[in-house]
């Protein structure tokens, strides 16, 4: 599934989603344009990859 | 003629008279020996004579010219017997001279005042007195003439052929008795009579008063002896009576024994414990092995087996005291050990206790454990059942669940229902509220919430322990905290109110972090929606808490911290929002209400 994810979240155990709202969807900009990448491309990714069970949700407030 | 006849007569008594006269052949040999003239003239001898003759039935005498001796044959004694020419005297030889008899007499006696004095060669040398009052020469006599006349003998009595009394004249106390029969090896010189049959001598030395009595009625006893261990047999004349020795009268006796009898058809061995079963024809108790296996054979227990008794033999049986040479060996017994008697093996017994269905009889204890000379020292004592006690007052076979209780009233024990023992004061079983209390449902507690007394209700409380938080986390700001994490959360309820605390700690930090929201845990109960509240996303509930930049330090700045719907509507949610900062842990506690 694709997905931005907080690149230093891979490794333990709080793998972090970037929550998408308003991206990615029909008639929305893609993800890549998303903030987080745009703005904190080294911090943030976008992948496609399946969500391990255990995650969380970070709301990118810039 | 007359005349003529007279003269005749004359002289035939002349011729008579002078019959010349003829010594008989038996009065000796030599008749010419013995001339009758003026004086008596007879045989004569050198030393004892002896009878010529065997003809001994008349007597004779003799003259000793030899040793000057005048010899007298007593044809009754058979022998010759000497009287002593010069020095006078017959019989035995009496030594003492003339002169010195003669010094030998009282010459004189004078009275004076009132007392009488002997005088012998001159002196005065003994004083009769009468009353008191002193005189002259030996020892003073006090005793007053008429009691000396009264100890006088006065008569004398013939008793029997072998006895006579002599009598003082005051008393019969005083009478004397002198029996023939007795051999006076003591030389007495004094033998007074206490009554017919006891006889006081006064040994010649004066020292020693002894009695000798003699047994006229058979009250004398003979000789007493131990036919057995209980009884002594006493012997006077020719009876003998045997007395068994009882514990009453037996105070220092060591052992308390019977004389049993063995009927049960087999031997009963040494040291066996019995017990009696009954009476044989001989009037001695009947015995048969006890065990402490029920009551029956038990409680009548009585005594140890002295020595193997074979059937239908008697022997005795020990109740107290000790047995010996028994077979206690080290190996089992130890000095000291209390016996009891066994419940597994007939007559036996055990060192073990015995405990109920058995039944408890003490026998004694051992007071020498060997195995050969082992010994018990024997006291036995029945064990009491409940009902045999004096103050007990219950049925042969009470009820089951039967209780013991004491009343007042009799000041007895006595049996008793459940029911009638607890009576109306104390909770029983039909009481079943009360023993329902005991049984709550899970997750509660009872209590009273009302305003009034009342009883008690079902609240619920439940107190899970701690566990970890595995909700999904939203954080908002830059970068939300990573790597390794440690999310718990615990909380309780009590009625209605639940107090929850969930603590979310990371290993890194994030960064311009301003909010974090988390789902409440899914075993919490659902809160209860404030009146005008519920819609998405609507706080129903404030707490405290605060996001922290580490482990150790607080955040300074404003936190708050609380409960609302999410933004779905459909399930709640926590949430801290607060000042931005790069973040690592969360820490919230909230109470809420549920319905």
């Amino acid at each position: 599934m694709l997905h931005i994810r907080q690149k230093n979240s891979i490794v333990g155990e709080a793998y972090t989603i970037v929550q998408t709202k308003g991206y990615g969807g029909q008639g929305e900009p893609p993800l890549s344009e998303h903030p987080s990448l745009v703005e904190h491309p080294d911090l943030f990714e976008l992948v496609d990859e399946e969500i391990p069970t255990e995650h969380q949700y970070l709301k990118y407030d810039g | 003629m007359r005349k003529l006849i007279l003269i005749l007569l004359i002289f035939v008594c002349k011729i008579s008279d002078a019959q010349v006269y003829q010594l008989m052949p038996q009065y000796g040999y030599d008749a010419k020996r013995m001339k009758f003239d003026s004086t008596l003239q007879i045989p004569t001898t050198c030393g004892v004579p002896t009878l010529k003759s065997t003809y001994t039935k008349y007597s004779a005498i003799a003259f000793d010219t030899c040793n000057n001796r005048f010899y007298v044959y007593n044809s009754k004694t058979l022998v010759w017997d000497t009287l002593k020419g010069g020095t006078g005297g017959g019989g035995t030889i009496d030594t003492t001279s003339l002169s010195n008899r003669i010094n030998q007499r009282i010459d004189s006696l004078k009275r004076s005042n009132d007392s009488v004095f002997a005088r012998k060669n001159g002196v005065f040398v003994f004083q009769y007195k009468d009353s008191i009052g002193t005189g002259g020469g030996g020892s003073t006599d006090t005793t007053s003439l008429s009691n000396r006349i009264n100890n006088a003998y006065t008569t004398i009595t013939k008793l029997t052929d072998t006895s006579f009394f002599l009598t003082k004249p005051n008393t019969l106390k005083d009478t004397i008795k002198f029996n023939k029969d007795v051999v006076y090896t003591e030389n007495p010189i004094l033998t007074r009579v206490s009554n017919d049959s006891t006889i006081i001598y006064l040994n010649s030395d004066s020292a020693s008063l002894y009695r000798r009595m003699i047994d006229t009625t058979n009250a004398f006893l003979i000789s007493v002896s131990q036919p057995n261990d209980s009884s002594l047999t006493f012997q006077k004349g020719a009876t003998s009576t045997t007395y068994t020795i009882r514990a009453s009268i037996a105070g220092s006796a060591t052992r308390l024994v019977t004389t049993a009898y063995n009927n049960t058809g087999v031997t009963i061995a040494k040291g066996s414990v019995v017990y009696i079963t009954g009476r044989h024809s001989s009037n001695l108790p009947t015995i048969a092995l006890a065990q402490a296996n029920n009551e029956a054979n038990s409680y009548k227990t009585f005594a140890l087996v002295e020595n193997d008794i074979a059937d239908n033999n008697s022997g005795i049986i020990i109740q107290a005291g000790n047995i010996t040479n028994l077979n206690l060996p080290t190996s089992t017994y130890t000095d000291g050990d209390v016996l009891y008697l066994s419940p597994t093996i007939a007559g036996g017994y055990t060192t073990t206790k015995p405990l109920a269905p058995n039944h408890i009889c003490k026998l004694g204890s051992v007071t020498r454990a060997h195995p050969t000379f082992g010994t018990i020292e024997i006291k036995i004592e029945n064990g009491w059942q409940l009902d045999e006690l004096s103050d007990v007052s219950i049925a042969t076979v009470p009820a089951d669940s039967t209780l013991l209780q004491f009343s007042r009233v009799d000041s007895l024990w006595h049996d008793v229902s459940v029911v009638n023992a607890i009576g109306s004061n104390y909770i029983k079983p039909s009481d079943t509220s009360v023993f329902q209390r005991k049984n709550i449902a899970a997750y509660s507690f009872k209590a009273n919430n009302t305003g009034s007394a009342a009883n008690v209700t079902d609240q619920i409380f439940r107190d899970p322990s701690i566990q970890t938080y595995s909700q999904t986390i939203t954080w908002t700001g830059t970068t939300a905290p990573s790597g390794a994490t440690n999310h718990t959360y615990n909380w309780t309820r009590v009625g209605n109110m639940v107090t929850l605390n969930i603590t979310l700690v990371y290993a890194t930090a994030g960064s311009a972090l301003t909010a974090v929201a988390m789902p409440l845990p899914t075993d919490c109960p659902t809160p209860k929606e404030p009146t005008g509240l519920g819609a998405a996303s609507e706080i129903l509930y404030l707490g405290t808490g605060q996001m922290t930049t580490s482990n150790t330090a607080t955040n300074t700045s404003v936190s708050r911290c609380f409960l609302r719907v999410n933004s779905a509507d459909n399930g709640y949610e926590l949430g801290i929002s607060g000042a931005s900062g790069a973040y690592k842990n969360a820490l919230l506690t909230i109470q809420y209400f549920v319905n």
